[in-house]
């Protein structure tokens, strides 16, 4: 167990900053605070923090890669409407010593959290542009130490290599802790396509690229420029998607699948059951649904990743070579 | 109630019902004791892609089974308790 008594565990429920935890878990929750809400804003000051604490770069390669993988299960969790395993009988789930904590989706939807103001937000990313490129190069890898060694490093950098040509900035900032380099690389792969019949590329497309646009992820622009450019031949273009994406909506599927992926980053928690209806109501069916959600849930993850860990886009698109040379053939057969 | 259809086990294709088997090895590993899947995975049941995803996600997670990510400094179930926190997540 992570705290000694149900009363320690209720008070950091409550507020973490108030309970008699270390100084090093009220500064995590802090840092996270961030990555969930406001991931755009991290900078390298917010990890200094962290190793003031005494956090080393290989715990925080961790910490980041732990909280990936939890914003796609809490996205996830949102829109799909599931159960708690406590509202079952006989579940025979594992629970955590968090799980006396959980609270039905009522407590949750009468919140009335502030949703950080876009354009106020999209002024400062500006700026912070404006001084990494002041920075130069040494500005790019990362906010983290990255090893970029081991035999997982090695794997992941071999099969990556094969896709892109590259290792990404991405994975080699986070080489500190090698355990995630399959999910990171399976979430890339399906994050290039649908995974239903029901849903069109272009829709797809158009999930991701409003993600990396509310998430405001220079990281993965570029990428999102191709594969827009792929998908609609120019029609739409990510600068169009900032900074409210469902306002380029041209008909009622993109305004709902575009509505809905805002609804996900922004306010996962005030999700219903008439979302799910609404895709049924534009002729999009379950399946649609699950994979918008999963495309918003997977890009959200690698989004913030890459904010919290203060890398520059890589010198290509994170898409396949199978993808780009797709994208080459349809490119000459338009203008042939 | 979920929003959606779900394929639960039972009604699960042999490679669905396959990932779901992984993802209970996994957690039952992690436990030691039987442990059905969580009910969080069951909303991507519709497409077996995300599914299959969701064993690598716990996989990864738990480092094959070996790893509940509750000791260390920062336990990474604290990461995760603390991303559903500032989510709002009823989960």
């Amino acid at each position: 167990m992570i705290y000694p008594d149900a009363a320690t565990v209720a008070a950091v429920g409550e507020d973490p900053q108030s309970a008699d935890i270390p100084e090093l878990h009220k500064a995590v929750f802090r840092w996270l605070e961030k990555f969930v809400n406001t991931s755009w804003d991290a900078s390298a000051e917010d990890l200094e923090q962290l190793r003031a604490h005494g956090a080393s770069d290989s715990d925080i390669a961790e910490m980041l890669n732990m909280a990936s993988l939890q914003v796609y299960l809490v996205s996830i969790a949102d829109a799909g409407g599931i159960p708690l395993e406590s509202e079952l009988e006989d579940s025979g789930s594992a629970l955590s010593e968090f799980s006396s904590l959980h609270r039905d989706r009522s407590y949750y939807h009468d919140r009335d959290a502030q949703s950080p103001q876009v354009s106020a937000s999209f002024e400062r990313r500006l700026q912070k542009q404006a001084r990494i490129a002041d920075a130069g190069d040494a500005a790019s890898d990362g906010w983290l130490s990255a090893p970029c060694s081991g035999d997982a490093y090695e794997a992941a950098a071999t099969k990556a290599k094969s896709r892109y040509g590259l290792m990404p900035k991405l994975f080699s900032a986070i080489s500190a802790c090698a355990d995630f380099y399959p999910r990171h690389q399976l979430a890339l792969d399906l994050l290039e396509q649908p995974h239903s019949t029901s849903l069109s590329p272009s829709l797809h497309a158009l999930a991701r690229a409003a993600t990396v646009a509310l998430d405001q992820c220079d990281y993965f622009v570029p990428t999102i420029t191709v594969h827009l450019q792929h998908r609609f031949e120019g029609d739409i273009q990510y600068p169009d998607l900032l900074p409210e994406p469902r306002s380029l909506a041209r008909n009622d599927q993109e305004q709902v699948v575009l509505a809905f992926a805002e609804k996900l980053v922004r306010f996962p928690y005030k999700i219903v059951d008439k979302d799910a209806q609404g895709f049924r109501d534009v002729g999009l069916d379950d399946a649609a649904y699950v994979d918008v959600f999963n495309t918003v849930a997977l890009q959200c993850s690698l989004d913030r990743l890459a904010n919290c860990l203060g890398v520059n886009a890589d010198s290509r698109p994170l898409l396949s070579n199978a993808f780009m040379a797709a994208t080459a053939s349809a490119a000459r057969e338009q203008t042939g | 109630m979920s929003f959606i259809r779900i394929v639960n086990e039972k009604d699960a294709s042999a490679t669905l019902r396959q990932a779901y088997d992984s993802i209970s090895k996994l957690y039952s590993a992690i436990y030691g004791q039987p442990v059905p899947v969580p009910q969080v995975y069951r909303s991507t049941s519709l497409l077996e892609d995300y599914f299959r995803y969701c064993v690598v996600h716990v996989d990864c997670t738990s480092l094959s089974g070996t790893n509940s990510r509750l000791a260390g400094d920062v336990p990474g179930q604290l990461v995760a308790f603390a991303v559903s926190q500032h989510s709002s997540c009823f989960y």
